[in-house]
């Protein structure tokens, strides 16, 4: 169905791009052919990495019509496949796009180039006192573009929002070449359909997404963190909605069972005084009164105590929320670097969270698959990762798929769905049905044949031409 | 035992100070307990908890909004405090020790801890201050404290560490290492509530004007470092020991 690349090709590609940004050594094969989503590697048959759109524009004319497969790459820190070349030829690696065009003070909005880091486009407007506030956990590495693709979300999400929230104007190759400029620096816009949204979240199956228009805020001047420690994980979550319902507006509201801190704890060298309990919640609350931010903090540690925490800690000082930061944040690379696993993104409505929890536990203790939870529980979204810890390579094949179906269906039943910011990608991709009707997938269907008719674009990922 | 913890509320260790017209600029500036004041409450928390007696007591001199910081303490477990009030920040160590060496004379502790530096002028000056004005030995710089029959013994880190026998009341300036200090919990800010803060004034202490021998009278951000240069292959060689001869001049 797909052409092999011969050399013929890649010296078209070279004449694009120029011979140096045409990579075909082993090393950067290898590199291209993982992220961080298990243990998956499809290796492509070159890397290629674009300096300007019109470069993107002819690279996508040539593979239409040789019918190469082209996918697109960011910082590589997906968690469901998404810039895996499955089906081989092109990955596009965007890393040479990296500048940021425009910091609009006046408007609060900047201009970026898809292939900047996260975190440096976040200091960068931090300088000039705005903020960005998407923070997915994997900010230091992954791209503003790879954020888009797949919509990022992150602690904060629970306040600002994911990064739908914050594009407002995209700049786009299309398969066929065709670069669009949906959107712009606009809060309002209805003119036809919304394309910008459509991209984004669409994991680099509808086009390329080579700028963004970006939309900033002014940073918050104060934030404090309280971490409360219960001795019941049920009573951990039911408080998480009490908190919004007594009009608090968290900033973070977090949570890990006690597998997860203790991994965390050791992974970051640190120790806490409850550290045994059963679950904590790490509660952040940011504002520009630090008057009112006290009060705040006291009574989002009044509502955790009055749901049974049986110890609240703050910490103000900088470095005293970067520890306790530091500790949320290794939670992840911790619990997956203790054995193999399989991590699940279930996302339920926020109150639903005690039900969800007390289900993912009961099925993994059914079926024998050790699980550890954590995740932004004001967001309703638990991260289950699924341990092979002591399971033999056959009980691990044979219990692993229906636990996860049985969890996404029990997610589903309560309103939920499968993915709440990792994507579908290609790792997920088989339990899509479980959550999205046929009809609804067969409009998705036509969506991706009218972007990319010849199906070259991240072929093979989030759905399938038949069922 | 009473033990006497001096801390400094400083811009916080994450915040930007900005300078402009000769001034420090710290408009929005978050501000916190010093870290290193920080292990010496810890210290003195831990000393009275494994006493099972006595009281620590949080010494400080500064503006209004220093309140907050004490509150920190407090909320940590320190059992009340004293508070010099000032108009503005001082900034000299010698008044700052000065006066509250006066305010600790009152109060007759049987060990003074405090930073031995606060972590916004870096100058490490007022603990030595204070043991001056109070006629009492210091050691700084400690990274470890035991304590016996009147005496402290204090290992103090250095190239070598050094143990250091002095009698008490002694200043003791906590380094990082001592201790890892906790964090404060809901029940402790609640607590805190209630806790005496005593307020004086240079004025009440009779000090308004103080031993004030050097005075900031300007202050200018560095010059930012200029770019590095790049030398690539073997073939630059010759290109790099020239400018290390001619222009580094450290060849």
């Amino acid at each position: 169905m797909f052409t092999p690349l011969s050399d013929i090709h890649l010296s078209h590609l070279r004449s694009i791009v120029g011979d140096e940004f045409v990579l075909t050594d082993p090393e950067s094969i290898d590199y291209a052919s993982r992220d961080e989503t298990e243990d998956l590697c499809f290796p492509p048959e070159c890397v290629v990495r674009p300096g300007t759109p019109g470069e993107i524009s002819a690279i996508m004319k040539f593979a239409s019509a040789e019918k190469i497969p082209v996918t697109p790459r960011g910082g590589g820190t997906g968690l469901s496949g998404g810039a895996l070349p499955v089906h081989g030829g092109i990955v596009l690696y965007m890393d040479r796009m990296h500048e940021i065009i425009e910091i609009d003070e006046g408007n609060l909005f900047a201009v970026v180039e898809t292939g900047i880091i996260t975190e440096m486009f976040q200091d960068a407007v931090e300088k000039v006192g705005l903020f960005y506030p998407p923070d997915p956990a994997s900010r230091g590495t992954c791209f503003i573009g790879g954020n888009i693709a797949e919509n990022a979300g992150g602690p904060r999400a629970v306040k600002y929002g994911v990064t739908k929230d914050w594009v407002y104007g995209l700049e786009v190759v299309l398969p066929n070449g065709e670069i669009i400029n949906p959107g712009g620096k606009l809060l309002k816009n209805v003119t036809g359909y919304n394309l910008t949204q459509l991209f984004i979240g669409s994991e680099g199956t509808l086009g390329v997404i080579t700028k963004a228009v970006m939309k900033l805020i002014p940073k918050p001047k104060f934030s404090a963190v309280l971490l409360a420690a219960f001795d019941d994980p049920h009573a951990a979550c039911r408080t998480v909605p009490v908190l919004f319902r007594e009009g608090l507006d968290p900033s973070a509201c977090e949570f890990m069972e006690r597998d997860a801190m203790q991994m965390a704890l050791g992974h970051v060298e640190k120790t806490l005084p409850n550290s045994d309990a059963a679950a904590h919640l790490l509660i952040e609350i940011d504002g520009n009164d630090e008057n009112r931010l006290a009060e705040e903090i006291e009574k989002a540690g009044m509502v955790c105590d009055e749901g049974g925490a049986i110890d609240v800690i703050l910490a103000e000082s900088g470095q005293r929320v970067n520890e306790i930061w530091d500790i949320r944040r290794g939670a992840g690379e911790a619990v997956k670097s203790h054995s193999i696993y399989k991590e699940e993104d279930t996302v339920v409505p926020r109150a639903k969270l005690p039900d969800l929890f007390v289900g993912v536990k009961k099925i993994c203790a059914d079926r024998r698959v050790r699980s550890v939870c954590y995740g932004h529980a004001g967001d309703g979204n638990l991260h289950v990762n699924l341990l092979k810890d002591t399971l033999t390579d056959e009980e691990w094949a044979s219990r692993l798929p229906p636990t996860i179906t049985e969890i996404f269906k029990h997610c589903v039943s309560l309103g939920g769905t499968i993915s709440g910011e990792h994507g579908i990608g290609w790792s997920q991709k088989e339990y899509l049905k479980l959550a999205v009707s046929e009809p609804e997938l067969n409009l998705m269907r036509g969506i991706k044949k009218l972007f990319d008719p010849h199906g070259i674009l991240n072929p093979g990922k989030v759905i399938d031409n038949r069922n | 035992m009473k033990i006497a913890v001096l801390i400094k509320y400083c811009p916080d260790s994450e915040a930007v100070i900005k300078v402009s017209d000769g001034k420090l600029d710290t408009s929005g500036v978050k501000y916190s307990v010093s870290p290193y004041d920080e292990y010496a409450c810890e210290e003195a928390l831990k000393i009275i908890e494994a006493k099972g007696e006595g009281e620590v007591v949080v010494f400080n001199v500064g503006p209004q909004k220093n309140a907050k910081g004490i509150k920190d303490e407090l909320a940590r477990g320190a059992d009340r405090a004293v508070h010099i009030v000032t108009d503005a920040e001082v900034t000299c160590p010698r008044y700052a020790g000065e006066l509250l060496a006066a305010a600790l004379k009152e109060e007759n502790p049987d060990l003074i801890l405090c930073g031995w530096k606060g972590i916004d002028y870096d100058l490490g000056v007022t603990g030595i201050k204070v043991a001056e004005y109070l006629g009492i030995p210091h050691v700084m710089i400690v990274t470890k404290l035991e304590l016996s029959d009147g005496k402290a013994n204090c290992t103090r880190q250095s190239d070598i560490d050094e143990v250091i026998e002095v009698a008490l009341p002694a200043v003791i300036g906590t380094q990082k290492g001592l201790n890892e200090p906790r964090y404060p919990s809901l029940k402790g800010i609640m607590k805190a509530k209630k806790k005496p803060v005593k307020t004086t004034t240079p004025a009440e202490i009779g000090l308004e004007r103080g031993d004030v021998r050097a005075e900031y009278t300007d202050f200018a951000q560095p010059p930012s470092k200029q770019a590095g240069k790049k030398f690539e292959g073997p073939e630059s060689a010759a290109e790099v020991v020239k400018l290390l001869r001619e222009e580094a001049k450290v060849i």
